[in-house]
């Protein structure tokens, strides 16, 4: 096995020992059974006491072949309503951030709970989208009501 | 260091006075409560363990009565040994080790408390792991000196041998003490592990201590072991225990400093059989079998065949049988968690053995309880912790199995795998039953979070093992599904319906399975249940079966006759608070996947529609799904007279709840109103949405045959037309004098993109609407982003033919000018917003309207005071470039990527570019060179790399001029150092020879930027 497929094989491993209440992340599988690895569905709940609280929001976490080398692709499915998410769905985070601060001992844990500190924390310095960016530097009770609306289309399974 | 007491034993005496009075403080009671306090004691205390005398400070402490005095003395000991060991000469370390151990001995014999003993413990260890240390045979050592009664030098103790002579001469509470030290030693080699692997030099020394403290263990093991088997077992499980943990911490060290040669598997055989059989003995069980279950984990190769067997006999023993006998009676101690964690370990190293070979009659025990394991009472991961272990024990064992199955082509073998994951289910699906209402009002959120993720894995594990059993394994849910159904057991139904649904998305396309879900669907239980909108149904079986309906799209495309019965369903099941958002979605689904086989039925869902849509659950989400799947049936009506009756109904509904909104708001009741009216524009939007030709979206690029771009039509001229106008009137009623929000908005623009797809219909509008909607909304709402988006895509769908719209485009294009020039003329009307939709806008109309654009070289009539929009809007994409606001300055960079890259084409667009350039490259220039923010660098870098590649020589003069200034401008207020000459030189050189290499390009201005930041911004590692 290589490197990439080793290091998933592990995480996946440590996640199903511990991992942070209410969040999921397994490997896909294909229609015919098949797990993939290199792509895992995830799920970040909103956290308690805040706007996204009650809302669980789904993630595709893609691994490079250069993984962990190279950090993985998150992106929201469907896309969020967050400032730091592009419209593509794609997270904008500086650990996810190859010549930020990605490091390869940055475990899915670690990946998963910076998202989660993210969407109630968003960094207006890097906007990835306009429609939320925008709403929240200068309508703020319309963006929460917006966040609101999308925590109630977004309930735990 | 001196530790000549005598000499400075008055100044000690003080100190040791101070310090002893502080400790008493420390762990005074009464100063508990009061944080600030213990926080200033022990900075006080912090301090004396670093000072110069703590030596003599830890030593007198040390032979103090007082446990918590000695407790400090041994870890003043430690820190100090940290801070100032390098500076002991040769000597005073022996002296400092002879004194320890002196002090270890003289606290063990006079019955210290163990964490006294542990605390010099650590001191100890802690000169072992010194670089120059000059301990070698540390365990042996202290065994002696504890033997001895006092300190033995390591020569003296060479003569004597540690097993037979030393350790058999060892008080209890001697060995027990030898145990703590051995244990923190491995602990703290583990922890230094790294380190050490770096100073190989020391392996040999760690290996002699290593054999040591394995011989130490299988002496106490077989000491324990023995009096166990003649009858005369110890009362006190704690040395058996300590010895267990000190084989775990050194079978780590061995392998973490690859140990394995020196300390042969064979050298730990009877240890390792020792500690086998000490799961036998009820005080080490626990301890025992965790720490087996991490050797067989680990794969070492010291569980040898007979080890393996000896396990294997354990677990199939009476012991393990009680184990399992106390799961099934709902106790879920560790003891027996750890016994199954073994069970799992032991038949995960067998799992091809135990699932692909003919099995022993010992094996088939363990085939046995691998299956029992589900058999615990309780619900799964709420009350019963056992079951989901046993579900991720399956779940592996099936993608292990999975990979055989699709490596080989021989599959005869199979056999048995495939019955034991059928079987195994079989075994989980008794634990996906859901809780009744009742005893789900005793959970608390964890509870349901939990039990709903070990379904979640029960779907894994199905999905899994799909591939391999494939038809049969729906084919067992089928008839669950169905004989529940029968007799109306709907817990059980529930959990059969839950899998087929998980299943859909390995069954649904291809039809393997639509004779199992015929024999559900077609059965004449489900149409009563249907006809009878699901009356005797509950409400989470319900839920779980329009789940189940909406994940078979295919199925029902292919078998089109069960659709009346199934939407009747559904529709039924919007009433039900739990199920309408998931009824909704599936209705809209099912209406639109399946619209020609429904117009039949358009008539009666429309009745539905009006029945639900004043129900609590008739939501602007769960209506606007149900009105997209209507609209696409409608779609599918062949006589747009009939259409637009039906159309009539629904929107009709809509423009009085448009008038109740208006009456609302003016009476002061805002948010009903905004809410009203934004269901009411969500719910026209979706019918739009719905109304589209059915298939994917195609804007004809290349027609151009019609001249007109809104010819007269059933929908606008016709009797369509009141549909139309029902449409326009509700967009009046909530866009004018109504308090607008954001979402409002949005819907509203998602009314008008319906329409672009499509070349007729009641959405079809004059041009001009979109036009003055655009205009219509007040400079500063928020959604000014989705309006101009709106505007782009009205754009987009004329572009087969741009002339038609040109009045339209120029327009557009005027209003923007005007949202710009206001912001500039009045700068406290900036908004960012404002400036980043407008420039994206015109972005976007680049590729086929830039003809118009640059065209517009004059002012427009009424505007003379102002500069001609060219040129207006040229001047503030070249100042959005310099925004502090990252949204303006990205649309801006992308804006002049567009404008260069069609220079060449375009002559009034070259003409442009020219008279810009000299503004441009400065701009660029002194933003990249420090003034720009770092995440701001990509997008410029955009322009500056597409210059230098399409227009080099043009720009070369430019950026020189520019590079030059760098600097020298009187608002350097950041203080940035100033670039060399040479370094601007070099810098400019490059990038032209880059030629606009992206990442290169990138790349250098990334380290400009930096070099005129200074280094202090650099990312570090």
């Amino acid at each position: 096995m290589s490197l990439c497929q080793n290091r998933l094989a592990e995480e996946r491993k440590q996640w199903r020992r511990d991992h942070p209440f209410g969040f999921y992340a397994k490997p896909q599988r294909s229609p015919q059974g098949v797990l993939d690895l290199k792509r895992w569905e995830c799920a970040v709940p909103g956290k308690a006491n805040t706007l996204w609280d009650g809302g669980l929001f789904k993630l595709e976490v893609t691994f490079p072949d250069e993984y962990p080398t190279k950090p993985p692709k998150c992106k929201f499915v469907p896309p969020l309503f967050h400032p730091n998410v592009y419209p593509s769905g794609t997270v904008c985070l500086s650990i996810l951030n190859e010549e930020e601060a990605w490091k390869p001992a940055i475990t899915i844990k670690q990946i998963l709970l910076g998202i989660q500190d993210l969407l109630d924390d968003p960094n207006p310095e890097s906007p990835a989208q306009a429609e939320a960016y925008n709403l929240f530097k200068r309508d703020k009770p319309a963006y929460e009501k917006k966040v609101r609306q999308v925590v109630k289309d977004n309930p735990p399974v | 260091m001196s530790m000549n007491i005598a000499a400075q034993a008055s100044d000690v005496q003080l100190l040791v006075n101070e310090a002893r009075s502080l400790v008493s403080q420390l762990y005074d009671p009464a100063n508990t409560g009061n944080p600030a306090k213990i926080k200033v004691i022990q900075e006080q205390l912090q301090g004396f363990q670093k000072g110069p005398q703590a030596w003599l400070v830890a030593n007198s402490l040390l032979s103090e009565d007082h446990t918590d005095l000695k407790f400090f003395g041994a870890l003043t000991f430690t820190v100090k040994i940290n801070q100032d060991w390098q500076q002991l000469s040769e000597e005073e370390g022996q002296e400092l080790l002879g004194r320890l151990i002196d002090h270890y001995v003289f606290l063990v014999n006079g019955g210290g408390q163990p964490f006294v003993i542990r605390k010099l413990a650590t001191s100890l260890a802690t000169i072992f792991l010194k670089a120059n240390s000059p301990w070698a045979h540390a365990i042996w050592n202290l065994a002696a000196s504890l033997a001895n009664g006092k300190y033995v030098s390591e020569e003296q103790c060479q003569s004597v041998d540690l097993q037979n002579a030393v350790l058999p001469a060892m008080a209890e509470q001697q060995v027990m003490a030898l145990l703590y030290f051995a244990n923190i030693l491995g602990e703290e080699i583990n922890k230094w592990s790294s380190e050490s692997r770096r100073r190989g030099a020391d392996s040999d020394r760690i290996s002699k201590n290593a054999q040591d403290a394995f011989l130490v263990v299988e002496f106490v093991l077989r000491h324990i072991v023995q009096q166990e088997v003649s009858g005369n077992p110890l009362s006190d499980g704690s040395l058996g225990i300590e010895a267990i943990n000190a084989f775990h911490s050194w079978m780590g060290v061995r392998s973490a400093l690859q140990l394995r040669d020196s300390i042969p598997a064979s050298q730990l055989s009877s240890t390792t059989d020792y500690v086998i059989q000490s799961m036998k003995i009820s005080t080490l069980s626990k301890t025992a079998t965790q720490v087996l279950v991490e050797l067989i984990d680990w794969r070492d190769s010291i569980s040898t065949p007979e080890h393996l067997s000896a396990v294997l006999e354990y677990i199939i023993s009476d012991f393990g049988s009680s184990h399992i006998a106390a799961l099934m009676d709902s106790d879920f101690d560790e003891d027996n968690l750890t016994f199954l964690e073994l069970l799992l370990a032991y038949s995960t190293l067998k799992q091809r053995e135990i699932l692909l070979q003919p099995l022993d009659a010992q094996h088939e025990k363990v085939v046995a309880l691998l299956h029992m394991l589900f058999k615990a009472p309780g619900y799964a991961a709420v009350d019963d912790t056992a079951s989901p272990l046993a579900l991720e024990w399956w779940t592996e064992v099936a993608d292990d199995m999975q990979e055989i199955f699709l490596g080989s082509e021989e599959q005869a073998g199979l056999g048995p795998a495939k019955q034991n994951l059928a079987r195994a289910a079989m075994d989980c699906f008794e634990k996906l039953k859901y809780p009744s209402t009742k005893e789900l009002k005793g959970w608390s959120d964890d509870d349901r979070s939990e039990f709903g993720s070990f379904r979640r894995d029960v779907c894994d594990f199905l999905l899994a093992i799909y591939p391999m059993l494939g038809v049969e394994l729906v084919q067992v849910f089928q008839d669950k599904a169905r004989s529940s159904l029968i007799q109306q057991d709907w817990a059980t139904f529930e959990a059969a319906i839950f899998c087929i649904a998980q299943l859909s998305e390995a069954v649904d396309e291809n039809q393997h399975a639509d004779e199992c879900l015929n024999a559900i669907f077609f059965c004449e239980q489900f149409a009563q249940l249907c006809e009878s909108g699901g009356l005797a149904i509950p409400d989470k079986a319900r839920q779980s079966l329009v789940d189940t309906l909406g994940r078979y799209q295919s199925y029902f495309e292919r078998t089109q006759s069960l659709l009346p019965r199934v939407l009747t369903f559904l529709f039924a099941s919007l009433d039900i608070v739990s199920c309408a958002s998931a009824a909704s979605k599936s209705i809209s689904h099912l209406c639109k996947s399946c619209r020609n086989a429904l117009t039949f039925e358009l008539p009666a869902f429309v009745d539905q529609f009006e029945n639900f849509r004043y129900k609590p659950t008739a939501t602007a989400q769960t209506m606007e799904k149900v009105l997209e799947g209507i609209a696409a049936i409608i779609q599918t009506v062949p006589a747009d007279e009939d259409k637009s009756r039906f159309l009539e109904r629904i929107l009709g509904f809509f423009r009085e709840q448009a008038e109740l909104a208006r009456e609302e708001a003016s009476q002061g009741l805002v948010d009903q109103a905004r809410s009203r009216g934004q269901m009411s524009l969500r719910c026209i939007a979706s019918v739009g949405k719905g109304l589209r030709a059915d298939g994917e979206i195609v804007l004809d690029a290349n027609d151009a045959s019609s001249a007109d771009p809104y010819p007269p039509t059933f929908w606008n001229t016709g009797n369509g037309a009141a549909s139309q106008t029902l449409i326009m009137q509700c967009m009046q009623l909530l866009m004018t004098d109504f308090p607008l929000d954001v979402s409002i908005i949005e819907a509203a623009c998602d009314i008008l993109k319906a329409g672009f797809t499509e070349r007729t219909g009641p959405y079809v509008f004059p041009p001009m609407v979109a036009v003055n909607f655009v205009k219509s909304i007040p400079l500063g709402s928020a959604g000014t982003d989705m309006v101009m988006a709106t505007a782009s895509a009205f754009l987009a769908s004329h572009s087969a033919h741009p002339q038609k719209v040109r009045e339209e485009t120029v327009a557009l294009i005027v209003h923007v000018y005007e949202t710009f020039c206001w912001m500039h003329e009045k700068p406290e009307l900036y908004d960012p917003e404002v400036a980043n939709s407008g420039i994206d806008f015109l972005t976007r109309l680049l590729p086929k309207y830039h003809p118009f654009l640059f065209a517009l070289t004059s002012t427009p009539p009424g505007a003379a005071q102002r500069p001609p929009v060219l040129q207006a809007i040229l001047n503030f994409t070249l100042l959005s470039l310099q925004d502090s606001e990252p949204l303006p300055l990205r649309s801006a960079s992308q804006f002049w990527v567009s404008v260069v890259n069609l220079s060449g084409e375009a002559e009034p667009v070259m003409g442009a570019l020219n008279d810009c350039l000299p503004a441009l490259c400065r701009i660029l220039i002194t933003q990249v060179s420090g003034r720009c923010a770092r995440s701001d660098l990509e997008h410029l870098c955009e322009v500056l790399r597409r210059i230098i590649f399409k227009h080099q020589g043009l720009a070369r003069p430019h950026l020189t001029a520019a590079l030059a200034e760098v600097g020298n401008e009187p608002t350097n207020q950041h203080h940035h150092p100033v670039v060399s000459p040479e370094e601007k030189q070099r810098f400019l050189a490059s990038l032209l020879a880059a030629r606009g290499a992206k990442s290169q390009t990138v790349q250098m201005t990334r380290s400009f930027w930096v070099k005129c930041r200074g280094a202090g911004f650099d990312y570090t590692g």
